[in-house]
C-alpha cells in the first residue's frame, strides 16, 4: 500500500487529518475500491488501541453502578404500586425499606441493598414469562387455567387431573433471591419456595403420577392421592412419597443437599448410591454431591423451617454457611482476611427482615471477629 | 474464558445476577472501546453502554432475544445511543467513511479475544523505544501528533512514520491471529 495513503488512514483514525486529506481518502477507499486496505489498517489500529486500554476500563465498578440503578428503579415502581395496598408479596423488601427510611438515619446509599429483582415469575409452556404481580391484575392465566391469588403471596391452581389423552403442560415458577413464595398445585399439594429457587411442575397432573422438579429450597405438604405417588427430582436425587411433609434444600451453588422429614414417610434415591434412604419424621438426610455419599441425621426442624417463618436460625453453623444464607436475601459480597475465618461457628436466631447491620453486630458481639463494610462488600477480620 | 452468547442468555434465564456479571465480563469493555471511538473521552462512552445495559436488564430483553442476535443488538444499540448523544450535542458530522470505519470496528470488537491483550501490549513494548512511545501516546493517551512530536523531540513527519511503522509491525505479527479469527467467524 502507498505509504502516503497509510499515513492518511492513520491520521484519519487518530482524528488528525485535514478536510482535503479526508476527501482524498474517501475517494480512494470508496471509489477506488480500496476497502480491503482500509479495513486492514482500521482493524489493526482498533485491536492495538483495545489492548492498550483494556485494563483501564473498570467493568466491576460499572456493574455495581448498574445494579444500584436497577435497584432504585425497582424500588420506586414497587413503592408506587404497593404502598397503599398494605404490603403482602415481598413484604420483607418493603418493610426493610420503610424501616431504613423512618427508623434510623442511615441513608439508603449506606444501607445494605436487598437484592433488586424480588419478583417471582411464571414461565408457561410456550416460553412466555409472567411476572407474578401482574397476575394480581389479570387473575387469569393464558389458556384455560384459572388461578387464585391470596394475600399471603401465593397462587393456587384450580383442582383437577388430566383426562387420558391430554398432554402434560409444565409451568416453571422462579422465585428469585430476596423473596419467597407459596403455591398450591392442582392436586392440592402446597409448596413453599425459599429465595433463589425454581420449581417445575405440570399445570395439571395425570391420575397416575405426580412429578415435579426443584432447584433451591422448598417445603412440601403433599396432599394424599390414592395410586399417584408424588415425586420430586433435584440435582442428584429423587424422592417419592404418598402424602407427607418435608423440606428439600438443593441449591446448585451448595456442596450438600439436605432433606428433612416433618411427617409421613419418604423414599429417596441418590445418584451414585445403591441404597435407598427411608426417613422417619424428625430425621434428615445430607447428600454430598461431589462425594456421592449420604448421611442420616436428626434434623433440627425449627432451624430447617425457619425460612418459612420469616426467620433465620442457624445453630452451630460456619460463618461461610451463614453468609450464604444471608446472601439469598441481601446483596453483598464477602471477603475474608484469613480463610480460616470462614469456619468459625456461630449461633444465630433473628427475623429475616432485620437490618443486616444488626446481624453483623450480633455476630461481632459473639466475639472473635470484626466486620468492616465498603459499599456492598463486607470484609471479615479477626478482632483486635 | 470467552463465553458464548447462548451461555450468557441461558444463564440470564436461570439467575439474572450471574447473567448480568457474564454480560459485563464479555461485552462491557469491547462496547466501551467501540463507542470510545466516537467520543473524545471514555467517560461518555461508558455512559452510553451503561444506558444500553440498563435497558437490556430493565426491559428483560434477555428473555426473548436470540443468541445469534445478541452481539449485533448490543453494538447497534450502543451505536444508536452514541449517535443520539452526539446529535443532541450538535457534534455530529457523519460521513460515508465513518460508517465503514464503525462497521470494521464493530466486527473487530465482537470477535476480540481478551486472551490476546497481553501479547499485543508486549509486542508494542518490544518495538523500538520511540515507536512504542508514539504508539502509546497516540492510541492510548490520544495526544495530538504535534504534542507527541514535542514530547519525543522528533519532527511531525517522523511521528507519522513511526506510527505507521509500528502499526505495520503489529499487523505482520498478528496476521496469523487475524486469520485465525477469520477462520472462527466463518466456521
Amino acid at each position: 500500500m502507498d505509504r502516503e495513503m497509510e499515513h492518511i488512514i492513520l491520521a484519519y483514525l487518530a482524528g488528525e487529518c485535514t478536510e482535503e486529506e479526508r476527501a482524498q481518502l474517501e475517494a480512494w477507499v470508496l471509489e477506488g475500491e480500496h476497502r480491503g486496505e482500509f479495513r486492514g489498517v482500521t482493524g489493526a489500529y482498533h485491536l492495538a488501541r483495545t489492548a492498550l486500554l483494556w485494563d483501564r476500563i473498570n467493568a466491576t465498578r460499572a456493574e455495581r453502578l448498574l445494579r444500584e440503578r436497577l435497584a432504585r428503579g425497582r424500588r420506586r415502581r414497587f413503592m408506587a404500586r404497593y404502598s397503599a395496598a398494605a404490603v403482602f408479596l415481598l413484604a420483607g423488601a418493603a418493610l426493610w425499606w420503610y424501616a431504613g427510611g423512618d427508623g434510623d438515619d442511615r441513608t439508603t446509599g449506606d444501607a445494605m441493598l436487598l437484592v433488586d429483582k424480588a419478583i417471582p415469575t411464571l414461565t408457561l409452556p410456550d416460553g412466555q414469562v409472567i411476572e407474578i404481580d401482574s397476575l394480581l391484575e389479570e387473575r387469569q392465566l393464558p389458556g384455560d387455567l384459572s388461578v387464585t391469588w391470596d394475600e399471603a403471596a401465593a397462587i393456587e391452581y384450580e383442582r383437577g387431573t388430566l383426562a387420558g389423552e391430554e398432554e402434560v403442560r409444565h409451568h416453571v415458577l422462579t422465585v428469585p433471591k430476596g423473596c419467597e413464595f407459596k403455591i398450591v398445585l392442582a392436586d392440592g399439594s402446597r409448596v413453599w419456595l425459599n429465595a433463589g429457587s425454581v420449581l417445575t411442575y405440570p399445570a395439571r397432573f395425570t391420575a397416575a403420577s405426580r412429578e415435579v422438579s426443584l432447584s433451591g429450597e422448598a417445603y412440601f405438604e403433599v396432599a394424599p392421592a390414592a395410586g399417584a405417588p408424588f415425586r420430586v427430582t433435584t440435582r442428584g436425587m429423587e424422592l417419592t412419597v404418598l402424602g407427607t411433609s418435608f423440606d428439600i434444600r438443593a441449591y446448585p451453588d451448595e456442596p450438600e443437599l439436605f432433606t428433612a422429614l416433618i411427617s409421613g414417610k419418604t423414599l429417596q434415591r441418590f445418584d451414585g448410591c445403591e441404597e435407598e434412604v427411608v426417613l422417619r419424621p424428625g430425621e434428615g438426610v445430607a447428600y454430598d454431591v461431589q462425594g456421592r455419599s449420604t448421611r442420616v441425621v436428626k434434623a433440627d426442624i425449627e432451624e430447617v423451617l425457619s425460612w418459612k417463618e420469616g426467620r433465620i436460625i442457624a445453630r452451630h453453623r460456619s460463618l461461610e454457611e451463614i453468609f450464604r444464607l444471608l446472601n439469598k436475601w441481601y446483596d453483598f459480597e464477602v471477603t475474608y482476611a484469613d480463610p480460616t475465618l470462614k469456619d468459625i461457628r456461630f449461633y444465630l436466631n433473628m427475623k429475616r427482615y432485620d437490618n443486616v447491620q444488626e446481624v453483623l453486630d450480633n455476630l461481632c458481639s459473639t466475639g472473635g471477629i470484626s466486620f468492616s463494610r465498603m459499599g456492598n462488600t463486607i470484609h471479615v477480620s479477626r478482632e483486635g | 474464558m470467552k463465553r458464548t452468547d447462548g451461555e450468557i442468555l441461558s444463564c440470564f434465564r436461570d439467575d439474572r445476577d450471574r447473567g448480568c456479571s457474564m454480560l459485563f465480563e464479555r461485552y462491557y469493555k469491547p462496547l466501551v472501546l467501540f463507542a470510545g471511538t466516537l467520543f473524545p473521552d471514555t467517560g461518555e462512552a461508558e455512559d452510553v453502554v451503561q444506558d444500553v445495559f440498563y435497558h437490556f436488564l430493565e426491559k428483560k430483553i434477555y428473555l426473548w432475544i436470540e443468541a445469534e442476535a445478541l452481539a449485533t443488538y448490543l453494538f447497534r444499540s450502543v451505536k444508536n445511543g452514541a449517535m443520539n448523544k452526539l446529535r443532541d450535542g450538535g457534534r455530529v458530522t457523519f460521513l460515508p467513511l465513518d460508517a465503514l470505519k464503525l462497521d470494521v470496528i464493530e466486527e473487530e470488537s465482537i470477535s476480540f479475544d481478551p486472551g490476546i491483550v497481553n501479547e499485543i501490549v508486549a509486542a508494542i513494548d518490544r518495538l523500538p523505544g520511540k515507536t512504542a512511545f508514539v504508539m502509546r501516546a497516540v492510541l492510548l493517551d490520544r495526544k495530538k501528533y504535534k504534542e507527541v512530536a514535542e514530547l519525543s523531540g522528533v519532527s511531525l513527519n517522523t511521528v507519522k512514520t513511526l506510527l505507521s511503522h509500528g502499526m505495520r509491525t503489529l499487523r505482520e505479527q498478528f496476521s496469523s491471529y487475524r486469520l485465525l479469527l477469520f477462520f472462527f467467524v466463518r466456521h
